[in-house]
């Protein structure tokens, strides 16, 4: 059997069956009858001059009454029985004895008999309709507010436990539901776990499952089941099982009760109907918003893979068939401009892979202590054809500390920063780099002195396939979204804002986490090193 | 298109094992254009057993053959020979780059290259086994406008002496015995602060970043000492 879920708040289901089992237990309500009339006996004793016949009736019929609407039919009965006979034993001669003299006596226990009797049936019955009355209230305001509730839930797995521990407070009883789970068969979704020593109330949970009709115990199909079971409906389909064990087996014989089970059955189902259909909706839009990103991509990757393909193969066919027409300074164009298409293609595929290893969550860090400068300056080496045009400084304080990060993914971070504010930015402008230690980070920042970014798309340029200018720029609008990627795989913030006196800015933090290993006095024991001063102290 | 400036090319020798045809046909074209004499193996085991049989001046290997492991071939070539190998590998191979030239490689390249890259790898690799024959020692090393007279342990930019710390002087000293040649992280550490100290990458950082400060006019685009991202670094040559 499955665990049970939402343990927390079956302590008031418990205490309800605590109460339910000690007002099913009759004994102490008869002995209360019993004692009563003792009482009423000993109190009539004592009426001295007013003990006439006629008060002593009416008092004994008080008390049935009394008894009658606070403990039920049953013990009113036995007061009645109690009162007849107290009467007959001590009041009327001979006393002490349960003979009775004469026919006028007799006749006076008859009718005192007949008259308690009914009026007990009566005053029960009447107790009994309240109490009905107040029980159905009491459904009906748990039905409203399952109505209410319900539907407000967040997941349909907080729903059935709501619904499951409402019915078991309202009914005195152990409630399970029952779903199938991933094409298997039934298992506890919500509610308690319930025992089944031989199989046979999962069999009728089964039965009820395929069928979708009520059975178990207070029905009509296998009522030898301990559980009451009620199909749970998403719209013509069912969809799950509603089990419930009373603590008193009588309580379902009630037809009302049974209504009322199948109403709030209905209204669970509705409930998890509904969660269902907003589920799927959810999913659809999922589905769709997918799919609309990879047409983008497939778009944007197809133009940019096959933009610098066309560039080279009809350069290198030009090159191949025309050998002898062309003068060299052209052969020499053709060649460049097929090198330069390729360096761009590796770079594409570089980020693409990237990206989709960022994606898979198959990046692990492979973080070492590195020095930011020597990182920036392998990013401007690689970059140095496309900076030609932008002259860029970089502004390091010369105690920034070593940080802790994953050097190839932190170069990727720059080339992917650099390159973009090279497309992005006219000729000429200046680039500048510039970093200090805030706090626990290490604060990087980009700026360039280009047309700056459109204002409110400061974030979604670091979504994926997001370009200014669709179609206007090259590169696939992965770049930022790969630097957005590891920033934040290093457990950094990265972000973009326009500078006041034009330009952007791209800032990023790295945090800095402990000091680096100190680097202490180490034995450079080989030859020669043997009086070496403190690096750091150095000039 | 960048021309052989180096000794005497007529006699070299190149073995390149790689087992993509269209590469091959490539550096083919490269390598005969200048003048290099090309032997051409697709296996591991082929080319081990022209290196062998033809004894090469220098071997270009492709990582990822079909059949060894490129430390294999390194390894089992190194067992007799001294022949300068060159690398080939794609990005982000770095590990590999590491464990290669650990293994006694002597340079890598990564694809895609240009020719010019190339024939600057095999001019260094070419110019250092020639060295490291009768006489292994420069007295005084001139790149660009820095000089490194070795044996007075002396360093000077643009004439004017830079004062080193010993350690950082080691450091250098190991990069210019090594010129045009990467030097991985482990080889610089086991040869700077000896055998124990192979993992202390942070150390490394810093002495090189007070060297690049010391020697470079720019650190942060170093013109000499070259960072060779994920395996080590490199001293430019000439």
């Amino acid at each position: 059997m499955a665990r049970e879920p939402g343990r927390g708040r079956r302590e008031g289901v418990r205490e309800v069956a605590e109460l339910a089992r000690r007002r099913r237990s009759p004994w102490p309500h008869y002995l209360w009858a019993a004692g009563a009339v003792g009482v009423c006996t000993l109190a009539a004793s004592t009426l001295g001059p007013f003990r006439s016949l006629t008060n002593l009736i009416m008092l004994f019929l008080l008390n049935t009454v009394l008894i009658a609407s606070l403990l039920g039919w049953g013990p009113s009965l036995l007061a009645t029985l109690c009162s007849v006979g107290a009467m007959a034993f001590f009041f009327m001669p001979p006393y002490f004895s349960f003979a009775v003299q004469g026919p006028e006596y007799a006749l006076t226990l008859t009718v005192m008999l007949l008259v308690s009797a009914l009026i007990s049936h009566l005053t029960a019955r009447s107790r009994r309709q309240a109490e009905l009355a107040r029980r159905q209230e009491r459904q009906t305001a748990v039905l409203y507010e399952m109505c209410q509730t319900l539907p407000a839930m967040l997941s349909l797995q907080e729903m059935l436990q709501e619904a499951a521990v409402r019915i078991s407070q309202t009914f005195a009883s152990r409630v399970s539901v029952l779903m199938p789970k991933k094409g298997q068969d039934l298992q506890l979704v919500a509610g308690e776990a319930f025992v089944d020593e031989y199989g046979s109330e999962n069999l009728v949970a089964r039965w009820v499952y395929r069928h979708g009709h009520l059975a178990g115990l207070g029905t009509e199909t296998l009522p030898k089941a301990r559980g009451f079971y009620l199909p749970l409906r998403a719209g013509p389909r069912v969809i799950g099982v509603l089990r419930l064990e009373p603590t008193d087996p009588q309580a379902l014989h009630d037809p009302k009760a049974l209504q009322f089970l199948e109403a709030l059955g209905a209204q669970i189902s509705l409930a998890i109907h509904r969660e269902m259909l907003a589920r799927q909706a959810q999913e659809v839009q999922v589905q769709m918003e997918t799919e609309r990103l990879r047409n983008t991509l497939l778009s944007s990757v197809s133009h940019d893979l096959r933009t610098p393909l066309t560039v080279i193969a009809g350069s290198a066919s030009i090159l191949a068939e025309e050998e002898q027409g062309l003068d060299p300074a052209t052969r020499r164009e053709l060649a460049q401009t097929m090198y330069e298409e390729a360096c761009r293609l590796e770079h594409l595929v570089a980020n693409l892979l990237e990206m989709s290893r960022l994606q898979a969550g198959q990046i692990t860090l492979q973080r070492e202590w590195n020095a930011l400068e020597e990182v920036i300056g392998t990013a401007l080496t690689q970059l140095e054809n496309q900076l030609k045009e932008h002259p860029v400084t970089v502004t390091l304080p010369p105690d920034t500390p070593l940080v802790q990060m994953d050097t190839s993914l932190m170069e990727r971070v720059f080339l992917n920063l650099l390159e973009n504010a090279a497309k992005y930015t006219p000729p000429g402008t200046p680039l500048h780099i510039f970093a200090r230690p805030t706090g626990g980070d290490l604060l990087v920042e980009v700026t360039d002195a280009g047309p700056g970014l459109p204002p409110g798309q400061e974030h979604l340029i670091f979504e994926k396939f997001y370009q200014v200018a669709p179609g206007r720029s090259r590169g696939a609008g992965l770049g930022l979204a790969i630097c957005r990627g590891i920033i934040e795989a290093h457990d950094g913030r990265i972000w973009a804002a326009n500078r006041p006196g034009g330009g952007a800015v791209f800032v990023f933090t790295l945090p800095l986490g402990e000091a680096p290993p100190p680097v202490d006095h180490p034995h450079a024991d080989m030859e020669g090193a043997d009086q070496d001063e403190p690096a750091n102290s150095a000039d | 298109m960048p021309t052989w400036k180096g000794p005497t090319k007529m006699s070299l020798q190149i073995l390149l094992i790689e087992d993509d045809a269209h590469i091959r046909r490539f550096l083919r074209a490269t390598l005969v254009t200048q003048g290099f004499q090309l032997l051409e193996a697709e296996t591991g085991r082929e080319g081990l057993a022209l290196a062998a049989s033809r004894v090469p001046d220098l071997v270009l290997l492709d990582l990822g053959l079909p059949d060894l492991d490129g430390t294999e071939v390194i390894q089992r070539l190194r067992e007799w020979s001294a022949v300068p190998i060159i690398i080939l590998s794609a990005r982000g191979q770095e590990r590999d780059k590491v464990d290669n030239l650990d293994a006694g490689a002597d340079d890598y390249l990564t694809k895609p290259f240009g020719v010019g890259e190339l024939l600057a790898r095999i001019r260094a690799a070419v110019r250092r086994s020639r060295l490291n024959g009768p006489s292994p020692h420069d007295k005084l090393v001139v790149i660009g406008n820095l000089k490194v007279d070795l044996d007075r342990r002396q360093v000077f930019k643009g004439g004017e002496e830079i004062h080193l710390t010993p350690i950082e002087y080691k450091l250098l000293s190991v990069l210019v015995r090594h010129r045009g040649k990467v030097v991985t992280h482990r080889q610089l550490l086991k040869e700077v602060w000896g055998p124990s100290y192979t993992e202390q990458h942070p150390y490394l950082r810093i002495f090189i970043l007070n060297l690049r400060r010391k020697l470079e006019a720019n650190p942060t685009r170093p013109a000499y000492l070259l960072t060779e991202p994920g395996v080590g670094y490199r001293l430019r040559d000439e």
